[in-house]
């Protein structure tokens, strides 16, 4: 070995794997000093020590009480790096690294990168003003007050504390205008620096200084390295991420692979029962796949898709991990966009065919119809073992309409929803930011037209009728209404009918293709017409007037969005 | 049901014909993942029931020692399922599947609970109120996240309908001591005289827990 790379290992539990990696440390030549907690019982660290006694090339630092987040930490740091410094006077970078980590590249590899960049600092150090480093918790107010109790600990004092310095505005004086600077624990630094750190005049103070801030591991070397360093490269050689909820991940067996793409040299945080990761990695024999330095951390990238699990996403699908509730639950939606017909098969009785083969969307029937589940192409059950039984449907609507969207998210859906359908999917619709509902204004009179044709009883179907629309007016009219809603009036479908086809071809699929044909319209005007003044004569309030059939310049074509009408 | 004696251990607690599935289960170990929820103050685990199915008539599915149930009746419903909180004791309940879709569909309320809860980090004030389906203290029912991410959770198994089931749907005295009176056993045997065939062409085969993830049936959450 040329070049000489010393390691500190801070340690406190699990010191079996600590053995094994001195010992692979030290069979390449590198000098290790372990610091071992206090807290670890005496007999795991005199196993440990006895272990590595006879080997020359380790050293014990006196055991402190470095707790988390606390500056026993960096005072550990110090002590094993002054051993390193006066021991081994040949080592030219010093690498801290924890009783956790291992070597993702051969202890040679390192050496050999380290070599040719001699006087070159590694040490992750973000200047906490420009930037966001932390991801959960305290920045700029670490360096601002003081913490003198713990948080794992003592949680409460420690929540006490820094909310009276809030409010009493506390800022504390920085020793020599120091620049907080934040990042990674594990660094990589070269003798000169560490040597400047710690024969620093000025050390006392800062000791002092740093002794209250929170979390000093995560900035004393980050701020000094930038007050003593000739050439600093701001990041760490050594590969670890936090997950969501603030934990390093572990790793696994099954991660070999991904931690073999690395651009890191070390890994942390290895599961201690993870032989295999061990075994092969600490094999002296092990070579790393070669990746370019340069390339994009594929490691990273494998673990941000946990991350976004674990971020509030609006899925379209519930699990025994995943149940939103109150403003969550409010604004949790379908898996993907669909439209919602309400009306135009009443004008159009094929309209269910027509979009089938003008669009590649998927188009149900009546899916909440009340004699049963109208699925696309009549299927008895839907993708997903959805049973088109009627019973199962109205048990539970909304979960019925979330799996339906769900189990076929690869495509667009597109059903019919009438005033004689179960009214009970309204809620579920309604509230949800995906549905995109294209609603035709009393359309109940069509309904009831076609009824009057069946020779059904009248008066009072119209009562129910009329009553129906008005709950539907309710629940739209409901401030947690978050469908996009296209309204026509009647009139505006019989005077010119392909403006309301192309709106739903232009919904119910991204491409606008040009009508090809229109679907039949069945309901003629001098019957809607007369339809309408048989009902206000039978005492019906109605919006919709007597349409002329002269196609005039039509009003509201439904483009305005959210067109609401209570 | 109630466990004495176990204090802060975790207690996997699944019946016969459950077979526990969790996320990375065909590469870790279950101590890699009581250590993992350990770590992330994670107290109890949430699993939902998913009922195993064969191809073809249940009488027909025999079982003979040392084959895998699983193999035998591969295929289960992916996407039926409806999620409700129960008020009182915080927990998930959820129905559907092919219980419900065959023996209650006429009466789909009555469809059994197919929420459970199996890993738990046992206490001394803890026990189960309903099988594993509530436990208290109320807050171990709470396996979910509320904010719409998504906590690790897994699935069990379960083996249920394979030809044992006849036998024991005819036993009525056995099926009394089910669940309110082996209600769903009765539904059964009135169904048993039509071909009892939970299979259709719609059923999913069961691969992997990664095929269980991708369906939105379980999660690995933060977990990977």
């Amino acid at each position: 070995m040329t070049y000489s790379v010393g390691y500190v290992i801070l340690a406190h539990e699990h010191l079996r794997r600590v053995k094994q990696l001195a010992n692979y440390l030290t069979t390449t030549n590198c000098p290790v000093v372990i610091h071992i907690d206090q807290r670890t019982p005496r007999t795991e660290f005199n196993e440990l020590a006895t272990a590595l006694n006879s080997n020359p090339l380790v050293r014990f630092t006196p055991r402190r009480k470095t707790e988390w987040g606390c500056i026993e930490l960096v005072n550990a740091s110090l002590d094993s790096v002054g051993v390193m410094l006066a021991e081994f006077p040949k080592v030219g970078h010093v690498m801290l690294s924890s009783g956790s980590c291992l070597p993702c590249k051969s202890a040679q590899e390192l050496s050999d990168f380290l070599s040719t960049r001699q006087g070159t600092d590694f040490i992750e150090s973000v200047s906490v003003e420009n930037e966001e480093w932390v991801q959960d918790g305290l920045s700029v107010e670490r360096f601002k007050m003081f913490f003198p109790f713990s948080w794992k600990t003592q949680r409460r004092l420690f929540e006490c504390t820094t909310w009276i310095q809030r409010k009493l505005r506390i800022n504390r004086r920085r020793p020599d205008n120091l620049i907080p600077h934040l990042g990674s624990q594990w660094w990589c630094l070269t003798r000169e620096t560490l040597a400047k750190i710690m024969n620093d005049p000025r050390r006392s103070a800062y000791d002092r200084y740093f002794s209250k801030t929170w979390i000093p591991d995560e900035s004393y070397f980050q701020t000094l390295a930038r007050k003593h360093s000739d050439r600093l490269e701001s990041r760490s050689l050594t590969w670890s991420k936090f997950d969501a909820d603030g934990k390093p991940f572990l790793l696994y067996d099954d991660h070999l692979d991904v931690v073999g793409k690395s651009t890191c040299f070390m890994v942390r945080k290895v599961w201690p029962k993870a032989n295999k990761l061990y075994q092969t990695l600490l094999d002296i024999d092990y070579q790393a796949p070669v990746v370019a330095l340069s390339a994009e951390d594929t490691t990273t990238n494998f673990f941000n898709n946990a991350h976004s699990v674990r971020r509030p996403e609006r899925s379209g699908k519930v699990n025994p991990g995943r149940f939103p509730t109150g403003q969550f639950a409010k604004f949790d939606k379908t898996a993907r966009k669909y439209t919602v017909l309400m009306g135009p098969r009443l004008v159009f009785p094929e309209l269910q065919s027509w979009i089938s083969q003008n669009t590649k969307t998927l188009c149900h029937g009546n899916l909440f119809a009340k004699d049963g589940v109208d699925f696309a192409e009549e299927a008895d059950t839907f993708d997903g073992k959805i049973s088109n039984n009627r019973l199962i449907r109205n048990y539970r609507a909304s979960a019925f309409l979330a799996n339906v969207i769900w189990n076929r998210r690869d495509v667009e859906h597109a059903f019919f929803f009438d005033i004689g359908d179960n009214q009970k999917a309204h809620d579920a619709i309604f509230k949800d930011a995906n549905a995109h509902v294209i609603l035709i204004k009393e359309a109940w009179i069509l309904h009831y037209l076609k009824l009057q044709k069946a020779g059904a009883d009248t008066r009072s179907k119209a009562k129910l009728l009329h009553a129906s629309e008005q709950r539907l007016n309710r629940v739209i009219a409901r401030a947690s209404t978050e469908a996009y809603l296209t309204v026509f009036s009647l009139q505006d479908i019989f005077q010119n009918p392909t403006v309301l086809l192309r709106k739903i071809q232009e919904t119910v699929s991204d491409e606008t293709v040009s009508l090809v044909s229109t679907p039949t319209q069945e309901v003629g005007l001098d019957q809607l017409n007369a339809v309408i003044l048989h009902l206000r004569n039978e005492g019906f309030k109605l919006e919709t007037d007597i349409i002329s059939s002269s196609i005039g310049p039509h009003g509201d074509t439904g483009q305005k969005p959210r067109l609401v009408d209570g | 049901m109630s466990v004495k004696g176990c204090r802060f251990f975790w207690i996997l607690c699944v019946d016969v014909d459950e077979f526990f599935v969790y996320p990375h289960c065909d590469t870790r170990s279950l101590d890699a993942l009581t250590d993992w929820l350990d770590a992330s103050s994670i107290r109890s685990f949430g699993t939902m029931l998913l009922d195993m199915y064969p191809k073809g008539e249940i009488q027909d599915a025999k079982c003979s020692e040392g084959e895998d149930p699983i193999e035998i009746a591969p295929y289960f419903d992916a996407g039926n399922y409806s999620y409700s909180l129960n008020a009182k004791y915080k927990n998930l309940w959820i129905q559907g599947g092919p219980r419900q879709r065959v023996f209650f569909a006429e009466k789909p309320s009555f469809g059994p609970a197919l929420n459970k809860i199996p890993l738990v980090k046992w206490g001394r004030a803890n026990m189960f109120v309903s099988s594993t389906h509530v436990i208290l203290p109320r807050s171990l029912n709470v396996v979910y996240a509320t904010d719409g991410s998504q906590i690790i959770s897994g699935c069990l198994l379960h083996a249920k309908f394979l030809d044992t089931f006849v036998d024991l749907a005819k036993d009525k005295e056995l099926c009394s001591q089910h669940y309110a009176g082996g209600r769903e056993y009765k539904y059964y045997e009135k169904l048993s005289n039509v071909e009892a065939n939970l299979f259709t062409p719609q059923s999913t085969k069961y691969q992997n827990w990664q095929q269980l993830r991708d369906l939105g049936l379980m999660s690995s959450g933060g977990w990977a």
